[in-house]
């Protein structure tokens, strides 16, 4: 199906990492840095990730947490006069991000990384019959002509459940349903047949019965495609069914990260704990008050020395107040966890499972 | 057509677009917690655009004080020296008549800045009065009004003031009203989309939940919220008034000679033209300083205040 | 009435009856048959269709529903700042659909009311002090240094650091915000509590931090409250009892361990299986397996309503007819088409409005 995967001479090369899966994106250290009207902000700072085509992984925080950001800087969506630093390396499929050219970067970003964006009404262009919007990448990329990349763009609306796509495809954003449209925006990111889909918030625009449409299908299409997934999400519960991996960010930096149920069901660092007991679930106890997370999230531009969690940890020793904490595996847990004084296990301890991320030990060696 | 163009307005400043500067911070995810940046301290006019309040501050100064000034009497004749250039007697020489420039000029200045300011204080106000109602209010009154101001932007400006004037005679009054009227539409729309918008917004919602009168949730609650903009447009606006005064002046239906207007100024000298183009061209001068000052003025302004207003 | 509760029958005109809260069962608000009327280039549609819900004194009734179901109009309704409402809308025994002006202001002082954005909410050009202060001034409360104090207790009471008062909304973050909003709503000590949306666009962690806060003064005030979430996790937390509403109709009315404990409306049962997270102890779902499918119309069991819905809400502006849910509902027959399916109470103090109710046998 994908052209370019055959023919890119640098696939296959760091095939062999640590957990058998091809990394198809690695990022290490990446941090972006941004210009803000009161300095600068550090949206991203020193993330780690590793994600292999047909796995999930779930992008967790609050507001400035840095998880849009991470994904916007990846698609080279930031405009340039914003970013005031970019750190660290980002590999796709091989390919240093850093070192590759305008054109080839674009190529990359147009036809081999999708995006689907949180609001399907103002990323949609209203004034374009839908099908005009899917085809525009594809003649683009593809080179297709008029007629045959209509053809495709139909095909493509049929593939993301739209009833009726022949018809649908002549209308116009407003003629539809905030569901349809978010299916537009998915058909429009799967166009070129992308190697990694990034969904930024995909459903948090949307009802309930219509999210779970939505969500799955974007596991339907990572399945059928062998596609790899970012989904960049705040609601748990999304993460939790949707997800292979989790990488839970606080204030820019990667607090927990690991297998999705490993995370969940024993988080170690006390904000994914808080995090946790802060939602309230439907089947917990009812009524009580909730386990809130005191205090404000920190002031990005002023981040303090030790630990950005500290001011409102209910763990906190002296030490997470000078010393920030670097991500490294828990003792007691498959994953990995930036945390002097984690939380303990609760009851037994868990079971260590398959999957997990590649230990900070490997990636130094790696890189060496 | 000066006051065609004029009433046409500006587009209001709370539709503009928003400064791209924001962008930056927009950036960083939506505003749900985080307490959102302050806006970078961009509190300066800018140079010109001091220089342009200097310049009509000094004109008003002047404008004021013109009685007790060391002028020549504007009316008087110097038969010595017609149509003189700059001299040491008349700083900007005189017209056909003898008539020392600059004491016109200052005197003028107390007609066309009368005029200015009064027709867009009259504009602003009732404008700002009739828009908050066709904004907020319910039923016929909303259609009523934005008819009635279609109506009278579509009448052709300069004869409805002509046909005005020339019925009840020309004097200071009449003519700030008749400019004041011309101008009533422009605010009426300037104020009507944001309280539109505005009318729509929780905090007017939970006003209106809390049983707060009408008149005083446009008062304490909306105009505040849309007084930048009025502000900015009216400044804007008072060079379009001294513009037009100056249009009906020359041609001869604005405060009847021998006082001066800058407009009767201009037309005088048109006799002379060839021979003495200074007698023209010192009063053009001094009025299009006048109106591209306001338009400094009011664009710097709305700049400003539109950055701070992007924050709120 | 209990009998107006039970049988539900929308009757517009129907008198409350009993005396101003003589009777302990009289509910403290109770809506009958209310209709909202909205325009869309010039064509009126409704939306909400004739709805009856009660609230009794110090009781949290939860309204979920998906956007577009009309449960935000049942608030500003219910708040008088909606213009085409027919109905009735009876406050401690006293009609006050068609109230204006003074006779307006006890229940204005009374009933308060919440937004669902924090910082729209809020008058930017106002300081917080001056904000909270506003419905004191709108009582009459003119003694200055009696309001200054009475904003500092509602800004201790909400949490906010007196040195916020002199802030403006912009200086704070989408939380302290809505405390504010919650402060100013809670000026005048009123007895039922309007919230739309207030925790939907917070973080988790400050929505819990509200919660909490809501929690803790409906405690300590003995507060009524309508609280109105598309999030059905939140609204289990918060409520005593809980009403469903689809397209500007009412589907389930029942208390909150019964609703979501034995949904008897498919509606309620698709909502509940479509929670993300949400599909309860055993039920865990694979990655990767939820399929988008539609679900064919079949037997009447509880198994197919426990399947996700199919396609999205229909247009309020031109509502199925029958029952408005038919066109997503796994179990809809010719009657639903037909026929208007009134509330009918199933067990006691749960009222189903369809045709086939999942009732357990």
């Amino acid at each position: 199906m994908n052209p370019l995967g055959t023919t890119n001479p640098t696939t296959g090369k760091p095939a062999s990492s640590a957990d058998g899966h091809g990394s198809l994106l690695r990022l290490r250290g990446y941090s972006v840095h941004l210009h803000s009207p009161r300095g600068i902000v550090a949206a991203v700072d020193g993330v780690d990730v590793d994600l292999a085509r047909g796995r999930t992984l779930a992008v967790v925080g609050e507001s400035g947490s840095g998880k849009s950001v991470l994904c916007r800087s990846l698609l080279g969506l930031l405009p340039a006069a914003a970013v005031a630093h970019r750190g660290g390396t980002a590999h796709f499929d091989g390919i240093d991000l850093a070192v590759t050219g305008e054109a080839a970067l674009r190529d990359i970003r147009g036809r081999r990384i999708g995006m689907v964006f949180q609001d399907p009404m103002t990323a949609l262009n209203p004034v374009l019959p839908v099908w005009r919007q899917i085809a525009l990448p594809l003649r683009r990329h593809l080179r297709l002509d008029r007629r045959a990349a209509k053809r495709a763009a139909v095909e493509l609306l049929d593939s993301v459940g739209i009833p009726d796509p022949a018809r649908r495809a002549d209308q116009y954003p407003v003629q539809m349903s905030g569901g349809m449209r978010q299916r537009v925006m998915i058909a429009i990111a799967l166009g070129c047949d992308p190697d990694l889909l990034i969904a930024d918030e995909p459903t948090t625009a949307l009802d309930v019965t219509v999210q779970a449409q939505i969500l799955g299908l974007l596991d339907r299409l990572r399945a059928e495609r062998d596609m790899a997934v970012i989904l960049i999400s705040h609601d748990l519960g999304v993460v939790a069914d949707h997800s292979d991996d989790v990488m839970v960010m606080y204030a820019g930096r990667q607090a927990e990260r690991g297998a999705t149920r490993g995370v969940l069901a024993g988080p170690r660092m006390p904000y994914t704990r808080a995090l946790l007991d802060a939602a309230p679930t439907l089947h917990g106890e009812r009524g009580r008050r909730l386990a809130a997370i005191g205090g404000q999230p920190p002031d990005l531009t002023r981040l303090p020395d030790g630990c950005a969690f500290a001011a409102r940890c209910p763990r906190v020793q002296d030490r997470c107040r000078t010393q920030a904490p670097p991500l490294a595996p828990v003792p007691g847990s498959a994953h990995d966890g930036a945390c002097w004084n984690p939380v303990p296990v609760p009851g037994s301890a868990d079971l260590p499972e398959g999957g997990a991320p590649i230990p900070q030990e490997t990636q130094e060696t790696s890189r060496a | 057509m000066p006051a065609d163009t004029g009433l046409a307005g500006t587009p209001p400043p709370d539709l503009a677009p928003s400064s791209a500067s924001a962008s930056a911070a927009a950036l960083s995810e939506s505003p749900r917690n985080g307490t959102r940046p302050l806006p970078p301290n961009r509190n300066r006019l800018g140079t010109g655009a001091w220089l342009a309040v200097g310049f009509l501050a000094v004109l008003c100064a002047a404008a004021l004080l013109a009685p007790v000034l060391p002028l020549e009497d504007p009316t008087r004749s110097d038969t010595d020296a017609l149509a003189a250039g700059i001299s040491g007697d008349h700083w900007l020489g005189t017209d056909a008549l003898g008539r020392d420039t600059l004491a016109r000029i200052v005197h003028g200045a107390r007609v066309s800045l009368v005029v200015g300011a009064g027709a867009t204080v009259i504009g602003a106000v009732v404008g700002t009065v009739l828009g908050m109602a066709a904004g907020m209010g319910r039923g016929l009154l909303p259609g009523v009004i934005m008819r009635l101001t279609d109506v009278l932007l579509a009448f052709p400006a300069m004869i409805f003031a002509l046909a005005v004037i020339g019925a009840v005679g020309p004097s200071t009054t009449s003519v700030t009203l008749v400019i004041g009227l011309l101008f009533v539409p422009g605010f009426v729309r300037i104020v009507r989309a944001p309280v539109l918008s505005l009318s729509q917004r929780e905090f007017v919602l939970s006003c209106r939940a809390m049983g707060m009168s009408a008149p005083r949730l446009m008062l304490r609650e909306i105009l505040p919220n849309i007084l930048t903009g009025i502000v900015t447009y009216g400044v804007t606006m008072f060079g379009v008034g001294v513009m037009v005064e100056g249009g009906l002046g020359f041609l001869g239906v604005s405060v009847p000679p021998p006082d001066p207007t800058w407009g009767g100024m201009i037309a005088e000298g048109r006799q002379v033209l060839a021979e003495h183009p200074m007698v023209t061209l010192t009063p053009t001068l001094v009025l299009v300083l006048v109106v591209l000052c306001a338009n400094v003025v009011g664009d710097r302004l709305s700049a400003r205040l539109d950055m701070r207003g992007a924050m709120l | 009435m209990k009998t107006d509760d039970k049988r539900g029958t929308p009757l517009p005109g129907a008198a409350p009856g009993a005396a101003p809260g003589a009777d302990p069962d009289t509910p403290l608000l109770s809506v009958r048959g209310l209709r909202v009327r909205y325009r869309n280039a010039g064509r009126p549609f409704e939306a909400v269709a004739g709805l009856d819900l009660t609230v009794h004194a110090g009781e949290t009734l939860g309204l979920v529903g998906e956007s577009g179901c009309g449960k935000s109009t049942v608030a500003r309704a219910v708040a008088r700042i909606e213009d085409d409402v027919s109905g009735a809308i009876v406050f401690d025994g006293q009609d006050v659909t068609r109230a204006r002006g003074r006779a307006l202001k006890p229940y204005r002082r009374r009933v308060g009311m919440v937004f669902q954005d924090p910082i729209a909410s809020l008058n930017p050009r106002r300081t917080v002090r001056d904000i909270i202060a506003t419905p004191l001034t709108l009582a009459g409360k003119g003694d200055p240094a009696e309001v200054r104090a009475r904003v500092g207790e509602l800004a201790e009471l909400v949490g906010l650091h007196p040195s916020m008062l002199e802030r403006r909304p912009h200086e704070m973050s989408g939380g302290q915000c809505q405390r504010v909003s919650i402060a100013r709503a809670l000026a005048c000590l009123p007895e039922l509590l309007l919230c739309d949306e207030v925790v939907s666009a917070l973080d988790v962690s400050i929505q819990a931090q509200v919660l909490n806060l809501l929690m803790d003064i409906r405690e300590r005030q003995r507060l009524a409250m309508l609280f109105i979430s598309h999030d059905l996790a939140v609204v289990r937390q918060l409520s005593d009892r809980v009403a469903v509403m689809y397209l500007g109709m009412l589907c389930e009315d029942a208390p909150v361990d019964e609703l979501f404990g034995r949904p008897a409306h498919p509606y309620t049962r698709a909502l509940l299986a479509s929670v993300p997270g949400g599909a309860g102890p055993g039920a865990e779902p694979e990655p990767g397996s939820a399929g988008a499918g539609s679900g064919p119309a079949g037997v009447a069991s509880a198994d197919v309503a426990h399947r996700l819905l199919s396609g999205d809400l229909p247009s309020p502006l031109d509502p199925p007819s029958g029952c408005r849910f038919r066109t997503r509902c796994p179990l809809a027959q010719a009657r639903c088409a037909a026929e208007v399916p009134q509330p009918v109470e199933v067990r006691p103090g749960h009222r189903v409005a369809c045709h086939f109710p999942l009732v357990a046998a």
